[in-house]
């Protein structure tokens, strides 16, 4: 049976997303001691705010059978974050989670040095893009892989078919990012009006926004566009998930710890419902469910744009050319 | 300090073999569609150690189809003797233990940089602005450090400055490791040294993104990355965003920034050890003749 894994900030949202059928919940926790940077790809504002409100949520979520992963969250590993990392990762490994999300192999050798028994999970920050990256994850101990984005099914199949005592997760629906998550170093950035075009607090991303576009011809730099010329969101993968499950992938994992609460709940029972139905066979109910949804207001902006996941690489909205 | 030069145009390559530098690097960095065949590698290779200069291989983030195509190459390389290859995957590290005549290196895309957001600089002035808009958070954080100073720091960290990671490298035969030319980055080069390490610094541009979806094709309307005709060989181009405030430059499925290098800098390079420094020959350097080269490595010594 493929998981749905739900995004959760709070213990409202905790208990939305388990009410609307999400198998696991993941989220990120504040960790004392670390200023938010605006390195990490979420604003702290999302994550849940306190070890006690962790273990209200673990306690919740077990109580329904479902398992609670916590992420790392620090996109790098230096020795100048270890003491923190090290009690943050002691904290919540008291509080009884069910995994941990690790986001850089450094912290996968500290989870490792630190001889855990909670499991370790890669996250995306891994940029796992293909079968021999995944086994030397899991020659590190690694139980679950969060493959990249970028991957077509074939790829996915692949991967999955040559690891099989590894799970393997992917992204499903919400924001998946133009760029490769651990090379990109202008996104999900915060920062407090860092012009006077933008606000406080305002999360800059460098592929959302227009760019003026010049190439140099003789010498002199002429202007060929104004365009989101960075722009290759993906954002849902309703129509993949027939063969999403046949891959033979464990979880599909849905982004928005930053979006608000009926996001949360609503795309978790939309996915709920059509996995239930694919993995019941019954494939015409799926097909009608999915015409119903085109106009779902989770829904009609991806598929009004084409923001699929897992399309062809070049498949992706804005195919602009110069002069447009 | 040795020089090397990077391409992965073959006649670029030819090019550079007439040069005065001492290493040429050949292959992608960023897309496995520019991966050379057997054939090519085989050329280049023989130009390469016909020159007397060393030959080191780069491969790019890799698919299943590209680590495939991948393993081919280090076949070949690996009948050749010693020669380095520069991975910039966990899979292409993964293969490389197979292979006993080859040196693995690792490259700038594994090094997790802070400092490569285009806003680094505003970032860490920032500190002092937190401070003052966020009382409670003014306090001394851990380790003792204000905000300010924290940030400065930590924007001068990379993801080998952490022991477990370099000893994990070095567990699989790492001995050179690959940088982007970031100034503030220049004095955590040192301890990299002590450890064993041997620093190569990338000139000029540093990446500050790069994705599968090529930004570049899909704007000059490319159909699909197999059929793509690789216009990244020929032509970058140059963002601007007043909103951002930033000036990128993209060429294929990057996205890079400049920080410009002074003599101070080159200095500071000096004395943080590096071993070698790495000039790209692409559409955004516009290095495409052998007397550029000779030209930099002339101005270098001075």
């Amino acid at each position: 049976m493929v998981k749905i894994l739900a995004p959760i900030s709070s213990l409202e949202a905790t208990r939305g997303a388990i009410a609307a059928g999400a198998d696991e919940i993941y989220c990120g926790v504040k960790i004392p001691g670390i200023i938010y940077t605006g390195l990490s790809t979420r604003p702290d504002w999302c994550s849940l705010q306190s070890y006690d409100e962790l273990e209200r949520v673990v306690n919740y979520a077990h109580r329904y059978g479902v398992k609670t992963i916590v992420t790392t969250e620090f996109p790098f590993m230096a020795d100048l974050i270890e003491k923190e990392l090290k009690n943050f990762v002691g904290s919540v490994v008291e509080r009884d989670v069910d995994a941990i999300i690790a986001t850089d192999l450094g912290i996968i050798l500290m989870l490792r040095h630190m001889g855990l028994h909670t499991p370790i999970y890669a996250s995306t920050y891994l940029a796992s893009m293909n079968y021999e990256a995944v086994d030397l994850l899991k020659k590190l101990g690694v139980k679950r892989v969060m493959v990249e984005r970028h991957l077509r099914l074939d790829e996915i199949r692949e991967i999955v078919e040559r690891n099989k005592d590894v799970e393997i997760e992917v992204f499903v629906h919400g924001p998946g990012c133009s760029n490769i998550n651990v090379s990109c170093h202008g996104c999900g950035t915060v920062i407090h009006k860092i012009t006077e075009k933008t606000t406080k607090d305002e999360i800059l991303s460098l592929c959302r926004n227009r760019y003026e576009v010049y190439k140099a011809e003789h010498g002199e730099m002429i202007k060929v566009a104004d365009a989101p010329i960075l722009d290759a969101l993906s954002w849902c993968s309703l129509c993949q998930l027939p063969d999403l499950v046949e891959t033979g992938v464990t979880g599909l994992k849905i982004v928005g710890r930053e979006c608000d609460q009926k996001y949360q709940e609503e795309v978790v029972r939309i996915y709920k419902e059509l996995v239930n139905l694919l993995e019941a066979g019954e494939i015409e109910p799926y097909h009608k469910k999915l015409e119903s949804l085109r106009s779902h207001e989770q829904i009609v902006f991806a598929c009004q744009q084409r923001r699929c996941y897992y399309s062809n690489l070049f498949n992706v909205p804005y195919r602009v050319k110069p002069g447009m | 300090m040795r020089i090397a030069v990077q391409t992965e145009n073959f006649k670029l390559l030819e090019e550079a073999s007439t040069s005065s530098c001492d290493v040429i690097r050949f292959g992608p960095e960023f897309c496995e569609h520019n991966l050379p065949n057997q054939e090519t590698l085989e050329k280049a290779y023989s130009i390469v150690t016909g020159e007397s200069k060393e030959f080191t291989f780069v491969a790019p983030r890799l698919s299943n189809s590209g680590i495939e195509r991948v393993r081919k190459l280090l076949t070949l390389l690996d009948e050749k003797g010693h020669v380095s290859v520069v991975f910039n995957d966990l899979g292409t590290l993964n293969i490389l233990s197979n292979y006993k005549n080859l040196r693995p290196r690792l490259g700038r895309l594994m090094v997790r940089i802070p400092a490569r957001s285009p806003w680094t600089e505003k970032i860490a002035q920032e500190g002092l602005v937190a401070v003052r808009r966020y009382p409670r958070v003014d306090q001394l954080i851990s380790g003792g450090f204000f905000v300010k100073r924290w940030y400065e720091k930590l924007f001068s960290y990379t993801s080998l400055n952490y022991a477990p990671t370099i000893e994990f490298y070095k567990s699989h035969g790492v001995r050179d490791i690959e940088i982007d030319w970031i100034p503030r980055l220049f004095a955590r080069f040192v301890p990299l040294r002590r450890q064993g390490l041997s620093v190569s610094v990338h000139l000029n541009h540093f990446p500050v993104t790069m994705t599968r979806k090529c930004h570049t094709a899909r704007f000059l309307g490319e159909e699909s990355p197999e059929e793509c005709s690789r216009p990244c060989l020929k032509e970058a181009f140059v963002l601007r965003s007043y909103i951002l405030d930033v000036e990128l430059f993209l060429l294929g499925n990057a996205v890079f920034s400049y920080v410009p290098p002074s003599p101070e800098d080159f200095k500071r390079l000096r004395k943080a050890n590096v071993a070698e420094v790495i000039l790209t020959m692409n559409p955004i350097t516009n290095i495409e003749r052998a007397e550029k080269i000779d030209s930099f490595i002339m101005s270098l010594n001075a």
